[in-house]
């Protein structure tokens, strides 16, 4: 994994980038929930929505240590 | 005289806005010229002082160089003794954020303000100051010196600069609701428009009493406010008061009537004589008295033989009476108010013993919730700046707590939080345009005054416009604390980097642990407010509360308020029973008639205690609907033993309060029945 990303000469972790995609990717996946339905059986919307943004960034994180190393 | 004034209301934002403006310059300016280390804070504490209403300005100031006296102490105990161990340290000011902003939820006074200030100051002061623990003090103490030379460079320009008191804004919004009261008043004398409309229109009206009461805290801070103005505006807050509940017990008492033309006839001609009289808004003395004396004439003798007709047309007059009286106090008031003549020395038919008005209702258990949830919050950032191995990141927990302190009075925070996140987004923009476009070119202070202008004038436009407010204080708030103004130019995009990502993470984290921990939302707290009305009721009915009948007013008036704000997810059958405010007219009914029973044989009193014993032990568990049908039978018992006793002022007292209580808690039932009841009695 890279673990710093150069951004305009300043050294970023790269977990920045990554929490970033993953916030894009879980509203996208929440909105489509929503749009069919599914939070219907979702006790706690709120911590559903956060349970899925850490699975994201966790999964993201693992799949760029096995593609970039 | 009159053009100045339409003027100055006319283009209140704008002056509010150039006036702000001026102050914060000022105070950075002074803030330079003594060179404190970070003048940008004196410019950010005028902007978080400054307030629409010079009163407001004082005593905002006075409460925040105490809440920052009190923050700064508690910064100098926590930092530097617990500096070494960093998890105790960071518990440590989660849980003070935590408790100050409980007291201050608590509280919900204006003066709520110096608990949330002494809790984020330990945030603000804290966290910056834990790699340097050495030079606390001093970091503390000039800290300190800036916020306070921005307070009062805020208060002196407030005061100085066309200002706006605090007395004619309450004397106006009291006049407001008068004459929104009288309005009401008519609509129920003469029965005009829907029951949906007068039940809105009451709500809103509580709810307006409940500002003009926020606003007329500030009035001891006002050096321009006279005694007299302050004492005479109390009393009219208290007859304000009676207002609401007679108005709905005459509407109650005006709908047990109605099938009876006979007895009604005479009472509904006063009713729109009353209504004509309150509608010319003349409150001429001669007229009232001519009203007194007509009704006098209508009031109904009540003999052993009364029947609830007779009980009802009674009970209705006095209250009509009690109407009348309230109104020409009101008028007496405000004429005093205007001329500035001491309310304790006019005729008043209505005066309380005590000048006290307003009982706040206070509810824990949401207060608690919104408190962790911060704390919470402060502690996770916190976390994710030390297992990120983020040493900047300091400043995430600094914003957690204050964003989170200021939404914390909200029912559900969550919505205002996605808005926030663009908010802040435009925060970071408008820094990076300033840091590294506009301030490089700048070189002297008149510039980066000329510089600043356009955007802190429409920040400050958009903090003097309601609907704008909340984003407006935010968007200059931040602004200043962000560009972080000091004496030299040194723009560095990794510290622009590293503040803006803290902020982001900070918000971000505080949405979303406020959105997990806050699951239960406004109606679960309109809930609350419902069902403490009915447990006020049973307290009442059990001996066991308060039996101040001003106490109980005020406080049953400020959870209708409450409620007000949350109206769209109040149910539509206790909405009403809210907006007629029943438990409050059978609460009083119920001290009326103790009060009033002395004079009773045994017997019936202990009729009426057993009544009452029983209708607190329904109240108790009671949430919403119609109550059960045989308490209706108990209470038309007692009301048959009551006209048993021998004729006295005191019997029909209590057949008067009898029969508020039915017409208040039970509109629907059928009506009573005498002869049944002497029958089911004698068997």
């Amino acid at each position: 994994m890279k673990y710093e990303l150069d951004l305009f000469g300043v050294i970023v972790p790269s977990l920045l980038l990554w929490s970033v995609v993953a916030y894009v990717l879980a509203r996208s996946v929440s909105r489509l929930m929503g749009r069919v339905g599914l939070y219907r059986h979702v006790w706690h919307p709120a911590l559903f929505d956060f349970a899925l943004y850490v699975c994201l960034v966790t999964s993201l994180v693992y799949a760029s240590k096995e593609l970039f190393s | 005289m009159t053009q100045a004034a339409s003027f100055q209301d006319r283009h209140a934002a704008l002056i509010f806005a150039l006036r702000t403006f001026a102050a914060a310059m000022l105070a950075f300016s002074i803030a330079l010229l003594l060179e404190m280390p970070r003048p940008y804070w004196a410019m950010a504490s005028v902007y978080i002082t400054s307030n629409l209403f010079t009163g407001a300005t004082t005593s905002k100031a006075v409460y925040r160089i105490l809440g920052t006296l009190i923050g700064a102490a508690g910064t100098i105990v926590l930092v530097p003794n617990l500096v070494n161990a960093p998890e105790v340290l960071s518990l440590c000011i989660a849980l003070w954020v935590g408790i100050c902003l409980y007291l201050s939820l608590i509280d919900g006074t204006p003066r709520s303000y110096v608990f949330m200030l002494a809790g984020y100051t330990v945030a603000l002061l804290g966290f910056p100051i834990v790699s340097t623990p050495q030079s606390a003090f001093d970091i503390v103490v000039s800290r300190v010196q800036e916020i306070t030379l921005g307070i009062v460079c805020a208060s002196v320009v407030a005061m100085l600069v066309l200002p706006r008191s605090v007395a004619s804004a309450v004397t106006a919004q009291t006049d407001a609701w008068l004459a929104g009261a009288r309005r009401l008043a008519a609509d129920v004398l003469t029965g005009r428009g829907s029951d949906q409309e007068r039940d809105s229109e009451r709500i809103r009206l509580a709810a307006a009493a409940s500002e003009i009461d926020q606003l007329g805290r500030h009035l001891g801070y006002e050096a321009a406010a006279s005694a007299n103005i302050g004492r005479g505006l109390i009393r009219l807050r208290q007859h304000m008061m009676a207002l609401l509940p007679l108005l709905g017990s005459i509407e109650d008492r005006k709908l047990a009537l109605n099938s009876h033309d006979e007895v009604l006839a005479p009472v509904a001609a006063i009713c729109t004589r009353i209504a004509q009289w309150l509608e010319a808004g003349q409150h001429g003395g001669q007229e009232a008295d001519k009203l007194r004396a007509a009704m006098d004439e209508v009031r109904p003798k009540l003999e052993a033989d009364a029947g609830w007709t007779d009980i009802s047309a009674a009970g209705l007059v006095v209250r009509l009476r009690n109407l009348v009286d309230v109104m020409q106090d009101c008028q007496l008031l405000r004429e005093a108010i205007a001329d500035g003549r001491d309310p304790e020395q006019l005729p008043l038919a209505f005066r309380p013993h005590t000048l006290t008005v307003a009982v706040p209702h206070r509810d824990h258990g949401p207060a608690l919730l919104a408190a962790a949830s911060v704390a919470l919050s402060v502690l996770a950032c916190i976390w994710f700046s030390i297992a990120a191995g983020w040493p900047d990141g300091v400043a995430a927990p600094l914003f957690a707590a204050v964003v989170g302190s200021l939404l914390a009075g909200l029912d559900d925070p969550l919505p205002t939080f996605r808005n926030f996140y663009g908010l802040f987004l435009a925060v970071i923009a408008i820094h990076g345009i300033y840091l590294f476009g506009v301030l490089p070119r700048i070189a002297t202070l008149e510039m980066l005054i000329a510089a600043l202008m356009p955007t802190f004038l429409l920040f400050g436009w958009m903090t003097a416009r309601p609907a704008t407010a909340r984003i407006g204080s935010m968007l200059a708030i931040y602004l200043s604390v962000q560009l972080a103004l000091t004496e030299t130019y040194s723009a560095d995009f990794q510290s622009y980097a590293n503040s803006s990502v803290a902020l982001m993470v900070g918000v971000a984290l505080t949405g979303v642990i406020c959105g997990i921990v806050r699951l239960l939302g406004a109606g679960w707290i309109a809930g609350r407010l419902l069902r403490s009305n009915w447990s006020t009721l049973a307290a009442v009915a059990d001996r066991k509360s308060d039996q101040d009948p001003l106490a109980l007013a005020g406080l049953m008036q400020h959870r209708l308020a409450l409620l007000a704000a949350r109206i769209a997810v109040v149910p539509a059958e206790a909405r009403n029973d809210a907006a007629n405010l029943r438990q409050l007219r059978t609460a009083l009914n119920v001290i009326g008639v103790r009060r009033t029973s002395f004079g009773l044989s045994r017997c019936t009193k202990a009729a009426v205690e057993a009544f009452f014993a029983r209708l607190a032990l329904i109240c108790r568990t009671h949430t919403a609907g119609p109550l059960p049908d045989g308490l209706v039978g108990q209470l038309d018992s007692t009301i048959a033993f009551t006209l048993r006793e021998p004729p006295s002022e005191a019997r029909d007292q209590v057949l008067m309060g009898l029969a508020g209580v039915r017409s208040g808690l039970f509109p629907q039932s059928t009506a009573y029945q005498p002869q049944e009841i002497e029958h089911r009695t004698a068997a």
